[in-house]
């Protein structure tokens, strides 16, 4: 898949990528190279069609390949806890499937923290995320679901663990937790963790189910026409903007500031809060969610099937250039590129990043970037004249 | 400058009275002038005609743009306001005027209470383990207060007992006879019954304030509707066609008919019928009869309801539509909608056929209880109504 291959390059700056984007753009290249030459008040243009089009087939395309890592995971999990591994009761850490296991939770985890910065639609509910994958998990509530479910043996029934149990978080505790992996055995897991597999394939699959049946989807599809939720593209996609501030200042709080302890400067940090520590993925799926992020604001590479190629639809980047704030425009990339140059650095250190004081003021250093990048999200906002919500995005 | 109380019948402390002394030797003018939004002091806040001719006498929480959480009350077009510093629900009113009490929403631990016959507020802090839900209700002789609380680290729902002459106090508590409940109301009187029998919406989530916001069990969720009596004993329960249908407002009509809205936590897309009507006694739950694809448009979601005391209406608010929508109690039919964004609160006029509907966009406005045709609307920049509005009492 060119596509998936092309997204999961993680450490491309900013400006390359950009470069990137510009030479095969659709509606983009021409325009922006006008801007950059003797007329500095040309704006370039803007195809709000294959904008919102983007949009709508990368959302499909990522759902489908959850379903697919999802699907492989719950399918590798079947066929190793067959007969012979119900039986064995060695430690999970010398269980011959286990590296193939971790592999594809690895995967179906990478795929998820594509999705999971996209702010808008039915599958931004909160609800819908902590099923696929329970997190911030401050008081370990997995652990402690999965060991009263361990205990009940194969009676366990995984709606009797909540929410916390229903996904990716649970899969990882008895994938890669060290103790358990110590602890427990094949015999002792597999019931549970069957269960939970497929239950993640269950999600993944009702994702995309959620998502084709909704309302908002016709909605952002006919958001040139005006409609209830869009008044109009221009309006959909500064919902987008808005949102992905949204998404940025929740990073920063749940991914940055809380497990690295901000708040206190000669506190250690606490990995423990981060959110997939038990296999060392946290700070990769902050690379991830920015490249993803970073692809969002500056322009989504789809397929074109009828003339067998890929090309980059221009994003929200172009549309600000488009209506004339430039400068704006131009501020949000320069702060996109600074968290991800820090970000870079930091995931240099890899699982010390957490240990050294070199982490943690990287950590400070990063957090403040991207409060810089929420401000500069934010900036432009009052042009597209958004509606708050208030009782309609969190009632009771 | 405000007290704060805690009103443990385990942990009993003595109110501070010098501080409630010092706060209404202060008065209500410098209290809530200090807090007053711009808005507040402009002259119109209602059309004058219906300021005058219907005695407005409302109050809600809101979120003010300039000013943060607070309690509104206003009279005719003379609006007040009182910082709490947490996201309120439903306002309180007692009937004989002397308080209006502010709920915290989950996962947070307060009530603000307005003594308004003293021109003071002051803070009642919730038990140790426990938080409010956002809803209460006075008895209706005004001697106690009742408020649906967690008992969260049991997964139980509590309905705690405050003893409003005691400075609300905490003097006990019951078994909700569920998880999560949530608005809770009394059937009609009968007679010179002091204590009538109390409605529960238990809704049936499991929350923690570890997990704030969070629903824990929405597999294994149980709502129900149960009827307790004056000593907190079950006297009926009823459950909802479907285990997902988190029966979470309610409203009681004047011969003692419930009517129920709910928030599926299934899919939107197969969302089940939001609105029932019961009656202690009944073996059901009885659905409103509405076109099927209604539920799903309505985004599974109810925020209010409102039955009125005279006329043969109830008027429920679906903000997730931007949609009112009117009900015939007799027939459960649907009988006219309206549009509102973000529409959310709703009370009914004592005695006027009018429901009033306010928004989280900042707006207000009156309708016909009969035909649910608008009489008048008016925007307030920079308010944010939140999901209940409260008819109080001069």
């Amino acid at each position: 898949m060119f596509h998936r291959f092309i997204l999961r390059k993680p450490f491309l700056r900013l400006s390359t990528l950009a470069a990137t984007c510009l030479g095969v753009s659709l509606g983009y290249s021409s325009a922006l190279q006008a801007n950059q030459g003797s007329t500095p008040q040309a704006k370039p243009s803007f195809n709000y069609d294959a904008y919102t089009r983007s949009v709508e087939q990368v959302q499909l395309q990522e759902m489908k390949a959850l379903i697919q890592d999802s699907k492989a995971l719950n399918t590798l999990t079947t066929a190793a806890c067959h007969a012979e591994a119900r039986a064995n009761h060695e430690p999970l850490s010398q269980w011959p499937a286990l590296p193939s296991l971790q592999k594809k939770w690895l995967d179906t985890t990478e795929q998820w923290q594509r999705l999971q910065v996209f702010p808008l639609g039915p599958n931004n509910d909160v609800t819908v995320r902590l099923n696929i994958s329970f997190w911030p998990d401050k008081k370990n509530l997995v652990e402690r679901k999965a060991r009263g479910l361990l205990q009940q043996g194969e009676s366990a029934e995984l709606k009797q663990g909540g929410i916390a149990l229903q996904g990716l978080t649970a899969s990882e505790y008895l994938l890669f937790d060290p103790k358990h992996l110590k602890t427990s055995t094949p015999s002792a897991t597999c019931h549970l963790l069957t269960q939970i597999t497929h239950q993640s394939e269950e999600n993944a699959n009702a994702l995309l189910t959620r998502w084709k049946k909704s309302d908002f989807l016709v909605d952002w599809h006919d958001a040139a026409l005006g409609n209830e939720t869009f008044a109009s593209t221009t309006q959909a996609t500064g919902y987008l903007l808005s949102s992905l501030a949204e998404t940025l200042e929740s990073i920063a709080k749940n991914k940055i500031y809380k497990p690295f302890r901000l708040n206190d400067e000669k506190a250690l940090p606490n990995p423990y809060l981060a959110e997939n520590w038990r296999s060392n993925q946290s700070l990769q799926n902050l690379v991830t969610n920015f490249d993803q992020i970073s692809h969002y604001y500056l322009g989504l590479t789809v397929s074109q099937p009828s003339e067998k190629k890929t090309v980059t639809v221009n994003g929200p980047d172009q549309l600000l250039r488009h209506l004339g704030f430039a400068e704006e425009a131009d501020a949000i990339v320069a702060q996109l590129d600074n968290s991800q140059q820090t970000l870079n650095q930091l995931v240099v250190l890899g699982s010390s990043a957490y240990l050294s004081q070199e982490g943690k003021t990287l950590a400070n250093q990063l957090h403040q970037n991207i409060k810089q990048l929420e401000q500069a999200l934010r900036k432009p906002l009052p042009h597209f004249n958004l509606t708050q919500r208030f009782n309609s995005a969190d009632g009771d | 400058m405000v007290t704060s109380m805690k009103s443990s019948h385990r942990n009993s402390h003595a109110p501070n009275i010098d501080r409630r002394r010092l706060l209404q030797g202060l008065g209500s003018s410098l209290l809530m002038g200090t807090m007053a939004p711009a808005w507040a002091t402009q002259a119109l806040v209602v059309p004058p005609q219906a300021a005058k001719n219907e005695g407005l006498h409302l109050a809600s929480s809101i979120k003010n743009d300039a000013n943060g959480y607070q309690l509104l009350r206003f009279t005719g077009s003379e609006p007040k306001t009182q910082t709490s510093g947490w996201r309120g629900h439903q306002a309180v009113a007692s009937s004989n005027g002397r308080f209006l009490v502010s709920v915290a929403r989950r996962p947070d631990t307060q009530l603000l209470i307005e003594d308004l016959k003293a021109g003071s507020h002051y803070f009642v802090d919730a038990d140790d383990e426990r938080h409010f839900y956002g809803h209460g209700l006075f008895t209706p002789d005004n001697r106690w207060f009742y408020a649906p609380e967690n008992d969260y680290e049991n997964v139980r729902g509590v309905i705690g007992k405050y003893d409003v002459q005691n400075h609300f106090k905490k003097v006990s508590e019951w078994d909700s006879q569920g998880v999560g409940p949530h608005q809770i109301a009394f059937l009609p009187q009968q007679g010179e019954e002091k204590h009538p029998v109390m409605v529960v919406a238990n809704g049936g989530i499991e929350t923690h304030p570890d997990y704030p916001r969070i629903k824990l069990n929405p597999e294994t969720m149980q709502p129900n509707i149960s009827y307790l009596d004056s000593n907190g004993q079950l006297l009926d329960q009823v459950e909802p066609p479907h285990h997902q249908l988190s029966l979470r407002h309610l409203d009681i009509s004047s011969d003692g008919q419930v009517w129920t809205g709910a928030q599926y936590q299934g899919e939107i897309f197969e969302s089940p019928n939001l609105v029932y009507s019961h009656r202690l006694g009944e073996n059901s739950l009885t659905a409103v009869k509405a076109d099927d694809t209604l539920w799903p448009q309505l985004k599974g979601y109810i925020a209010s309801v409102s039955c009125h005391p005279n006329h043969d209406t109830v008027c429920i608010t679906a903000p997730r539509d931007n949609l009112i929508t009117f009900w015939r109690r007799s027939t459960g039919q649907l009988i006219a909608q309206q549009t509102l964004a973000d529409c959310a609160g709703v009370c009914a006029h004592p005695s006027l056929p009018l429901f009033y509907v306010s928004s989280g966009s900042g707006d207000l406005a009156a309708f016909n209880a009969q035909s649910g045709e608008k009489h008048w609307q008016q925007h307030f920049a920079g308010i944010h109504w939140d999901n209940h509005l409260t008819w109080t009492v001069s």
